[in-house]
C-alpha cells in the first residue's frame, strides 16, 4: 500500500502521528512545510495525506486546492471553528480532525476515508480469523462468527496493535469508555477467558501477568 | 401629525379667527350706523307727515274729530309726499286713512300706537325690513299716525357685507394656509434633516452628518446633533477593532495552547495504553517535557501580559544605569562576552525597575538567539535632549521588512520551530510593548535581513532622588525563556 504523507510544522506532532501511524500498520513520510510538501506531492503517489492547516509557505488550504481530487486529503488542525471546518470540507477533504486529538481516534478516521476511497485495508486478519472493522463482522475459517460488542472491541483492539503489548487499564478504558476499577479488571479478563474460548485460542492472546494482553504476531 | 401641518393649522385657524371677529365687528359698526341713519330719516320723515296732516287739517279748517276730514288731510298730505307709507287711525284703531303695505296690518298698527310716541320698532315684512312709528295727531290726540320706513337698505347691506365678508376669509385663509405650508416647510427643513440623520443612525448606517448651518436652536440642535454622530462613530469603531484584535488574541492563543496539548496528550495515550520499545518510550517522554515546558512558559507569560493589562505601573524616579546593571547581572546566563553592556550616562528616569529590567532582558535575549555563536549583542544608553535612549543592538539575521510591523503582535513569531526549539511563547514583544506603553514610551525597530538589528525605545528625564536610591534591582529577573531555568538566571 502506498505511504501516508504527513503535513505538520510541529515535530513533536508530526512523530506522533507517525509513531500512531506506524502502529497500525502504515508507512509516512513526514514534511514540516508547504514547499516540501508540495515537492512529495509530486513525487509519487500517496494513499491518503494528513494536512496541518497552519503552516509556514503554503497554507492547508492552498495546498488541498493543490493536491486536487486524486488522494484523499484529511485536515489537522487547531482551528476548530464551525467556519474553517466548514470550509475544509467544502473543499472536499474527506474529513476535518480538530486539535487535540488522540491517536485511536486518528486512526479510525484515516481508515474511514481510505475505506471511502477505495483504498483501505480492509480487513484485519489473525490466525484464520478476518475481522471487517467497517462491518463490525468476524469470520473464522469462512465461517461467520457471533461476538458481543465488547469482545469485538475487545479483539479489534488486540488485532490492531497486533505484537505489542496492551495495558490493562487502557485496554479496559478504550472498549468500555470508563476509568477502570477493581471489579473492572476481572471483568477484562472474563471477556479476554470467552475471546479465547469462541476463537479457539490459546496462545494467540498471551497474558502478560500484571501488565496486559498481546496478541502474537506468530506463534 | 407632522409639524408643517400643526404649524398650517395654527396659522390658518388664528387667520380665521383673527379676520372672522375683525370682519364681524366691522360689518356691525356698518350696520349699526347705517340703522341709526334709517332711524334718523324715519323719524324726520314721521314728523314731516305729522306736520303735514296737521297743516292739512288746519287749513281746511275742519273738525279735528270728523273722520272724513281728517282722511281728506291724510290724503293732502300724502299728495305732498307721494313716496311716503303712513296711515290715520282713529279711535278703536279704525284705519280713517292707509298707504301702508299690506303687512303693517291692523295689528302692527295697533302694537305700534300700544307702543306710544317716541318709540319705533321694526317689522320684517314679505317687502322687507320696515321700521314703524306712530304718534298722536297733536290737534286730535285720539287720532294716531302711524309711519312705516323701509328699513330694508341697512339690512341688505349687511347681509351683502357679510357675505362678502365670508368670501375674503375664504379666499384669506386659503392665501395663509398655501404661504404657512410653504413657509413651514423652509422653517421645518432643519429639524426634517435633523429627524432623516437620527433615522439612519438608528438604522445603523454611521456616517448620516446634517451640516445644516441654521442661527437658531434648530441649528445648534443640528451642530449637536453632528458632533455626537462623530463621537459614537468613532466608539464603534474602536469597539468593533478591539473585539476584532481581541478575537484574533483568542485563536491565536487556542492554537498556541492546543498544539502543545495535542502533542502531551497523544503521547501520553501512546505510553500508558501499550508496551513501546526504548526508543519510542524516550522519544515520548522527551516530547511531553518539551511540550510541558513550552505551556509552562505560555501560562506565565500570558499571566505576565494580563497582569500588565489590569493596573497602571508604580513609576519612581531610578538611575538608568542602576536599571541596566541588574539587567547585565541576569546576563551571565548567556555565553562570556555574548552581550556587552557600555557604561550608561548618569540619567535619572521614571520606570518600574523591575518592569524595564524585564524589558531590556527580553530585547537581549531575543538578540542572543538571533546570532551566532561569537556575534556581540550590544546594550547602549546614549544621552538624548530631555532624556536618554536605550538601545540594543545585534549582528544575527535580521527580520524581513514585511515581517517587522508583526512582530510586537501576540503569539506570532518569524520562524515558528526555531523560536518553539528556544523555547519560544510569541509573546516576549508583545509584553515587552507593554511594558514600554506603561512608562510612556514605544519600541523602536530597525532591522536589515542578514545583517542584524536594532531595537531603541526613549525615556524622558526626571529629577534625581536626593538620598540616591537605586531603584529597586531586578533580581529576579523571571524573563528568560529558552529553558533557562528562573532559578539559575541571576
Amino acid at each position: 500500500m502506498d505511504p501516508i504523507l504527513i503535513v505538520d510544522d510541529e515535530e513533536a506532532i508530526a512523530q506522533l502521528i507517525a509513531i500512531t501511524l506506524e502502529n497500525a500498520g502504515y508507512t509516512y513520510v513526514t514534511a514540516g512545510d508547504g514547499a516540501a510538501a508540495a515537492d512529495l506531492i509530486e513525487r509519487r503517489r500517496w494513499a491518503l495525506i494528513l494536512l496541518d492547516i497552519m503552516l509556514p509557505g503554503y497554507d492547508g488550504y492552498t495546498l488541498k486546492d493543490y493536491i486536487g481530487d486524486e488522494t484523499p486529503v484529511i485536515f489537522l488542525t487547531a482551528k476548530t471553528a464551525v467556519a474553517d471546518r466548514v470550509r475544509g470540507l467544502n473543499m472536499g477533504a474527506q474529513d476535518y480532525i480538530c486539535k487535540p486529538f488522540e491517536p485511536p481516534e486518528l486512526v479510525a478516521r484515516v481508515e474511514a476515508a481510505l475505506r471511502r476511497t477505495g483504498r483501505g485495508k480492509s480487513v484485519l486478519t489473525a490466525f484464520g480469523v478476518t475481522v471487517d472493522p467497517e462491518n463490525r463482522t468476524v469470520t473464522k475459517d469462512g465461517e461467520p462468527l457471533s461476538l458481543t460488542p465488547r469482545e469485538y472491541d475487545l479483539l479489534e483492539a488486540l488485532m490492531r496493535s497486533r505484537g505489542a503489548t496492551l495495558y490493562r487499564d487502557a485496554l479496559y478504558e478504550r472498549v468500555w469508555g470508563e476509568a477502570d476499577d477493581e471489579t473492572s479488571t476481572r471483568t477484562l479478563d472474563i471477556h479476554i477467558q470467552r475471546l479465547r474460548k469462541k476463537l479457539g485460542w490459546k496462545k494467540e492472546i498471551r497474558t502478560i501477568y500484571k501488565i496486559g494482553y498481546r496478541l502474537e504476531k506468530r506463534l | 401629525m407632522k409639524l408643517r401641518m400643526k404649524i398650517t393649522l395654527c396659522t390658518l385657524a388664528l387667520t380665521g379667527a383673527v379676520m372672522a371677529a375683525l370682519g364681524y365687528s366691522l360689518t356691525q359698526s356698518n350696520f349699526d350706523a347705517a340703522l341709526a341713519q334709517t332711524r334718523e330719516q324715519a323719524v324726520a320723515s314721521h314728523r314731516r307727515q305729522l306736520a303735514l296732516v296737521s297743516i292739512e287739517c288746519l287749513s281746511d279748517g275742519a273738525d279735528a274729530a270728523d273722520p272724513s276730514a281728517l282722511a281728506e288731510a291724510a290724503r293732502a298730505a300724502q299728495r305732498a309726499a307721494p313716496g311716503d307709507a303712513f296711515a290715520l287711525v282713529g279711535g278703536g284703531y279704525a284705519t280713517l286713512y292707509s298707504s301702508l303695505p299690506q303687512d303693517v296690518d291692523v295689528a302692527a298698527r295697533a302694537g305700534a300706537i300700544q307702543d306710544g310716541a317716541n318709540t319705533y320698532r321694526f317689522l320684517d315684512g314679505r317687502d322687507g325690513m320696515a321700521l314703524v312709528m306712530a304718534s298722536p295727531l297733536p290737534a286730535s290726540q285720539d287720532t294716531w299716525l302711524v309711519s312705516a320706513f323701509d328699513a330694508s337698505p341697512a339690512f341688505i347691506q349687511r347681509e351683502a357685507q357679510l357675505r362678502r365678508l365670508w368670501q375674503y376669509a375664504a379666499a384669506g385663509m386659503a392665501l395663509a394656509a398655501a404661504g404657512s405650508w410653504a413657509l413651514s416647510a423652509l422653517l421645518t427643513r432643519g429639524i426634517r434633516r435633523l429627524s432623516a440623520a437620527s433615522a439612519r443612525i438608528a438604522g445603523g448606517d454611521l456616517s448620516g452628518r446634517i451640516r445644516l448651518r441654521q442661527d437658531d436652536e434648530v441649528g445648534a440642535a443640528a451642530q449637536s446633533f453632528d458632533r455626537m454622530a462623530d463621537a459614537v462613530e468613532k466608539n464603534v469603531h474602536a469597539l468593533e477593532a478591539s473585539v476584532r484584535a481581541r478575537d484574533d488574541f483568542v485563536a491565536a492563543f487556542s492554537h498556541e495552547l492546543k498544539t502543545p496539548m495535542t502533542a502531551m496528550l497523544g503521547y501520553a495515550d501512546l505510553l500508558r495504553s501499550r508496551e513501546v520499545d526504548g526508543e519510542t518510550r524516550r522519544r515520548a517522554a522527551d516530547y511531553i517535557y518539551h511540550e510541558s515546558r513550552r505551556l509552562e512558559v505560555l501560562s506565565r507569560r500570558m499571566l505576565e501580559l494580563m497582569e500588565l493589562g489590569e493596573k497602571p505601573a508604580e513609576l519612581v524616579p531610578v538611575r538608568i544605569a542602576a536599571v541596566l546593571a541588574a539587567a547585565r547581572r541576569a546576563c551571565r546566563v548567556f555565553p562570556e562576552g555574548a552581550v556587552h553592556f557600555v557604561p550608561a550616562p548618569d540619567v535619572w528616569v521614571r520606570a518600574e525597575p523591575s518592569l524595564l529590567c524585564d524589558l531590556v532582558l527580553n530585547l537581549v535575549e531575543n538578540a542572543v538567539h538571533a546570532s551566532d555563536a561569537g556575534s556581540e549583542v550590544r546594550v547602549e544608553a546614549k544621552r538624548r535632549p530631555g532624556g536618554v535612549c536605550v538601545t540594543v543592538t545585534d549582528h544575527g539575521r535580521g527580520i524581513p521588512p514585511e515581517e517587522l510591523r508583526r512582530i510586537i503582535e501576540p503569539f506570532y513569531m518569524v520562524d515558528k520551530s526555531r523560536a518553539r526549539r528556544a523555547g519560544g511563547s510569541g509573546l516576549g514583544l508583545a509584553l515587552c510593548t507593554r511594558i514600554a506603553e506603561l512608562h510612556g514610551t514605544q519600541l523602536e525597530f530597525e532591522s536589515r535581513v542578514g545583517k542584524g538589528t536594532r531595537v531603541s525605545f526613549a525615556l524622558p528625564e526626571c529629577a534625581a532622588l536626593e538620598n540616591g536610591g537605586d531603584g529597586g534591582p531586578c533580581e529576579d529577573a523571571p524573563g528568560i525563556e529558552g529553558g533557562v531555568r528562573r532559578e539559575a538566571a541571576i
